[in-house]
């Protein structure tokens, strides 16, 4: 696949990184004057044009693609259902006849398309990049939007962060950098007299402090041996 | 960065945050900073020949020198003479916002074109840009104190007639006048008018009966004690116009 529009791209790029960094600028309070919505507006419109004519342009690669997994579905949800059909066929002697057999496959396509979307959710659910943006994106979710410290909330994210870890192979410095980053908003706050949510991330600096300790010693006694 | 070095522009930064804001946090906050821009300076100098970096790091300079020139040419130009023209010279409502959103996605078109890349090759390149960039958040710091402290402040924007004689209804429109329970005050030069309904947008008096006649200037003073701009109110002498009606 091709980027047929770079120039385009890169435009609404800026749109979108001036976006966050606006809308991050608001939070803390710095006013730009600008109407945030308007302006996400204005980078959703030519960003949508944009797709439309990538994927028209790309519309050969996309269609020969699709074609492929289709194809390949296709056939695993094909054979998944003719071994259904002769399990069945095999469990009861109803299902001997001609069309006690086609009866047996139609519900053998029907278990494996299921088996089959089941696969697929959970492909996507559980992927790598999925824990990574949720364990970033809850880590933070918690910070700004839950009024309280719940205890839970804390270990289930962490949890989430150190199986990130592990399906990333980071390393542990990296959860050390994270925390020295999130200390430097604790000042931040202090000065402000938002002493809740300077404990708040105290608390996350120190979380990811002990991950990344730990990790570190971890990684040191495999060294060793 | 050597240790030495390091722990020497740290003191000064930390010295210089506390002369400035005389806030120990601040000036911890600040030394924070600049360890970790430090930190991410050398990392990016450590790997700056690597081609992966140089993959993701190039489209980045890019995006983020166009986002950064765009902001500061908005902040140093477009914010201060809005701020002008709203606040100082013409007190009136905020421009659409269609306006600010057009001209900065003008300028986001404008700079993203250009390939930053081919133009930011030396050091000294990249510490005018951060210069520039540095003079334009100075200009967008001073612009949100100056407007930081009139935000709140009650403003006339229009008001009808704006003359008027003894009992004249007048109406004006604003902002921050204040609720209805906080009810403040209109004056002419001394002289407080009569208040027949007060919102938080908009008010309707009643010229009192007064000796004095001529051009004068009306103000809004609320509850907090906060006075508006003043605008130009003539009050008429009825018996002028008594002389202008006989004369027809």
């Amino acid at each position: 696949m091709k980027i047929h529009f770079p120039k385009f791209l890169r435009v609404i790029s800026t749109l979108f990184l001036l976006w966050f960094g606006l809308s991050l600028a608001k939070y803390l309070s710095f006013d730009f004057a600008l109407d945030l919505r308007l302006f996400f507006l204005a980078f959703l419109t030519p960003f949508s044009l944009y797709v439309l004519l990538e994927a028209i342009a790309n519309r050969k690669f996309l269609w020969e693609f699709l074609k492929s997994q289709s194809r390949k579905k296709k056939t695993e949800v094909t054979s998944r259902a003719k071994s259904i059909q002769k399990r069945i066929v095999g469990f009861s002697s109803l299902f001997s006849g001609d069309l006690g057999k086609d009866l047996a496959l139609i519900i053998g396509y029907f278990i494996s398309s299921t088996i089959s979307l089941i696969l697929f959710i959970g492909k996507i659910l559980f992927s790598k990049y999925n824990f990574l943006f949720f364990s970033l994106f809850g880590i933070l979710f918690e910070i700004i939007y839950i009024p309280t410290s719940i205890d839970a909330i804390l270990i289930f994210l962490t949890l989430i962060w150190v199986l990130t870890i592990r399906m990333f192979k980071f390393k542990g410095e990296l959860s050390v950098k994270i925390a020295l980053l999130l200390l430097v908003l604790c000042p931040y706050y202090l000065g402000r007299n938002q002493n809740f949510m300077a404990e708040k991330i105290a608390v996350w600096v120190f979380l990811f402090l002990v991950v990344g300790v730990l990790q570190i010693i971890w990684e040191n006694r495999k060294i060793v041996e | 960065m050597k240790q030495s070095s390091t722990l020497i522009y740290s003191s000064l930064v930390f010295l210089l945050t506390l002369i400035l804001f005389k806030v120990v946090f601040f000036a911890l906050g600040a030394v924070l900073v600049f360890l970790v821009g430090s930190t991410v300076v050398e990392f990016i100098w450590e790997y700056r020949e690597s081609p992966v970096f140089l993959a993701i790091v190039n489209p980045i300079i890019n995006i983020s020198s166009s986002a950064a020139l765009s902001l500061s040419i908005y902040s140093l130009f477009f914010l201060p003479i809005e701020f002008i023209l709203t606040e100082i010279k013409f007190v009136t409502p905020k421009l659409p916002p269609g306006i600010s959103v057009s001209l900065i996605v003008g300028l986001i078109i404008v700079f993203s074109l250009i390939s930053w890349q081919s133009r930011l090759k030396t050091i000294r390149s990249y510490l005018i840009l951060f210069l520039f960039v540095s003079v334009c958040s100075l200009v967008y710091f001073k612009y949100r104190d100056e407007k930081l402290a009139r935000e709140y402040l009650p403003k006339i924007y229009s008001y009808f007639p704006n003359r008027g004689i003894q009992a004249q209804i007048i109406k004006i429109e604003g902002v921050n006048f204040g609720p209805v329970w906080k009810r403040g005050d209109v004056y002419f030069r001394q002289e407080r008018m009569g208040v027949i309904d007060w919102r938080e947008k908009s008010l309707t008096i009643e010229v009192p009966v007064s000796g004095n006649f001529g051009m004068t200037e009306l103000k809004v003073l609320t509850k907090e004690g906060k006075i508006s701009n003043p605008v130009p109110f003539e009050i008429r002498d009825p018996a002028t116009l008594n002389k202008i009606e006989d004369k027809r």
